[in-house]
């Protein structure tokens, strides 16, 4: 019997990530998850304007070049971390994480 | 059948661990704030999000990603603590109603403001849960 062995291309993935219309589509997706932020934050009267400034200073942008390539999407306001994963005093409304879920990406922690 | 609330499974799950009970005296809440009055230490578990799936070798079920929070006034109960509930959810995989740890992603941290100082373990945990037959 004949069997065919893969031989995965050590250059596919490092020409993916360099290739500026592969790059296009991950920040398309990236400016999709920090649009989607919004939508995933309470309104009304448990939002009120630390909910909006999240908002309003989310990002997404460019990072890296080559391989290293990578699209971050975040916000800064500089006590976005009480929105996203709260504390003994706040709940952890995550618009961030429910918005990558939202886009239809995979989140998995660490970062790289 | 319906597919089971993840938070719900994963707090009864919790709660039926004699280790988790010894360490949190049964303070473990699904609800996003904390209730007024609590005591330390505690556990809370947020839902960031969840699916319903069936991939191949898998019982039909549900993905959650989760974030598991522990407080404690001493670092070294905020560990037994996130032991113990780690623990308790690496659940047998596919069985019915159970409850199983995909992939956990821990964080550490300190809060110096509160009074008195508490210290936190956070986990984002993407779990799945078994169809209940």
């Amino acid at each position: 019997m004949r069997v065919t062995k893969f031989v995965a291309s050590p250059g596919f993935i490092p020409g993916l990530m360099a290739d500026p219309k592969f790059q296009g589509a991950i920040l398309a997706k990236g400016i999709d998850v920090r649009k989607g932020i919004k939508g995933n934050l309470p309104s009304g009267a448990s939002g009120g304007r630390r909910v909006a400034a999240y908002a309003r200073k989310a990002y997404a942008e460019k990072d890296g070049q080559g391989r290293d390539f990578r699209v971050v999407v975040g916000t800064r306001w500089r006590l976005g971390h009480l929105i996203e994963f709260g504390s003994v005093n706040n709940p952890a409304y995550s618009p961030l994480r429910k918005s990558v879920l939202a886009a239809g990406l995979r989140l998995s922690g660490g970062g790289r | 059948m319906a597919l089971a609330d993840p938070l719900v499974v994963c707090r009864e799950t919790l709660l039926a661990d004699p280790a988790v009970v010894a360490a949190t005296g049964g303070r473990v809440y699904a609800t996003p704030a904390l209730p007024v009055g609590h005591s330390y230490p505690c556990v809370r578990l947020t839902l960031v999000g969840a699916s319903g799936h069936t991939p191949v070798g898998f019982r039909q079920g549900m993905e959650a990603a989760v974030q598991l929070d522990a407080w404690a006034e001493d670092m070294t109960v905020v560990s037994t603590v996130a032991e113990a509930c780690l623990d308790a959810l690496h659940g047998v995989p596919d069985q019915p109603g159970a409850v199983y740890i995909k992939a956990v992603f821990e964080a550490r941290e300190l809060d110096e403001a509160a009074q008195p100082p508490l210290h936190r373990y956070r986990a984002d945990l993407s779990v799945r849960v078994a169809k209940i037959d």
